[in-house]
């Protein structure tokens, strides 16, 4: 088991990945949310000159943020920096997107945009509309080293719902999904690989990445006792309430959600008995 | 609460304020105890050791945990678990 961090990305992040490499850590994900974080191709490019060993991943991208060919490049640069340590991650953007008014980015289309991130990456022309109009477009000179598209930069996907997950297997990418405790974690895993061979792929090629966010306890330790509102002047040690909250404010919760929660709890109320949660990505 | 978040053209401007990075001060009463129990992987060292064996043996690859500004000591605390898997 690989263990990762997932960054909501600052600008000192890279401090944060250097200490996860020291520590053994195998991933560093930045969050790719422009309203509330940082820039994650910055963050990673001050990451990148800061590591050696840590892959760093963007966790994940937004395609609607820049237009692929932005993306491919930017990619292609931070691969000169840190040579095959580079991870695209990338999702439909629902939170990044909500924090502008706006909803999740069709599946249809970012395939379209890994497609084009690829192809470029890939040395190809590939065409894409562009204000409006198709237009050929490639890299025109990669041979001279300014960037690097010679090592594999390998392709994540934030799917949580059976098409998002048949996507991934049909690309072939690596699965990251989010998990909140083990009983959902099992049910999630359960239900990808069928999509994984439907797509006639290996199941010993599917590589599945679980996000959570938690707090290890003292022992006989309340859990909410390092919730930052708990003990002013302490430094907070954990994030265990930010993904619920953002499903509160969603408005909605999965199903599955509502079954773990206990009965009472004044969120309950919030949420209408029956509703689902639409597709999401972090 | 959020139907009242201003302004009312575009309420997520509020609504997203802190979103997966902290918790603002009027949505701290939902964040029981027992919610955070439920709901996260907070738990004793010995529990969340137990927690990740399970998701390793059901095939998850890599375990992220995430972490915001402020809070980057966890970071210390996950490798305590971690190294039980190296």
């Amino acid at each position: 088991m690989d263990f990762g961090i997932g960054i909501a990305t600052w600008s000192d992040s890279w401090k944060l990945a250097q200490r996860a490499e020291d520590l053994g850590f195998t991933n560093a994900w930045f969050f790719d949310t422009q309203m509330i974080t940082g820039d994650c191709f910055v963050a990673m490019a001050g990451a990148a000159s800061k590591t050696s060993r840590i892959r760093l991943g963007t966790g994940v991208l937004v395609p609607s943020n820049r237009i692929a060919a932005v993306t491919a490049n930017a990619f292609a640069t931070l691969n000169g920096m840190a040579p095959g340590r580079i991870d695209f991650g990338i999702g439909t953007g629902f939170s990044a997107r909500r924090a502008m008014g706006l909803g999740a980015v069709r599946l249809a289309e970012m395939e379209e945009y890994i497609r084009v991130v690829y192809g470029l990456l890939n040395n190809e022309t590939v065409e894409t509309p562009i204000e409006g109009k198709r237009r050929k477009i490639r890299f025109l000179n990669p041979e001279i080293g300014l960037i690097n598209n010679k090592d594999r930069i390998p392709l994540h996907i934030s799917a949580y719902g059976p098409r998002s997950q048949a996507l991934t297997a049909k690309l072939g990418a690596g699965w990251k999904s989010f998990v909140s405790e083990v009983p959902g974690a099992m049910s999630a895993i359960e239900g990808m690989p069928q999509s994984w061979q439907k797509a006639s792929r290996a199941s010993s090629d599917l590589h599945a990445t679980a996000w959570t966010c938690g707090c290890v306890l003292a022992e006989g330790e309340p859990a909410d006792t390092r919730a930052p509102w708990r003990k002013p002047g302490r430094a907070p040690r954990c994030c265990c309430t930010g993904r619920l909250i953002l499903i509160w404010r969603a408005g909605r919760t999965p199903r599955r959600c509502r079954r773990r929660l206990p009965p009472k709890s004044p969120a309950m109320s919030r949420w209408p008995a029956g509703t689902n949660h639409p597709t999401r990505a972090i | 609460m959020a139907r009242r978040y201003e302004p009312p053209d575009a309420r997520y401007l509020t609504n997203h304020r802190g979103h997966f990075v902290f918790v603002k001060p009027e949505e701290r009463k939902f964040v029981t105890a027992e919610l955070i129990r439920r709901t996260t992987f907070t738990a004793t060292e010995q529990a969340l050791k137990q927690r990740v064996e399970a998701l390793r043996e059901a095939g998850w690859n890599q375990l992220v945990i995430a972490v915001s500004p402020g809070e980057e000591r966890a970071v210390e605390d996950w490798a305590r678990i971690k190294r039980a898997f190296d």
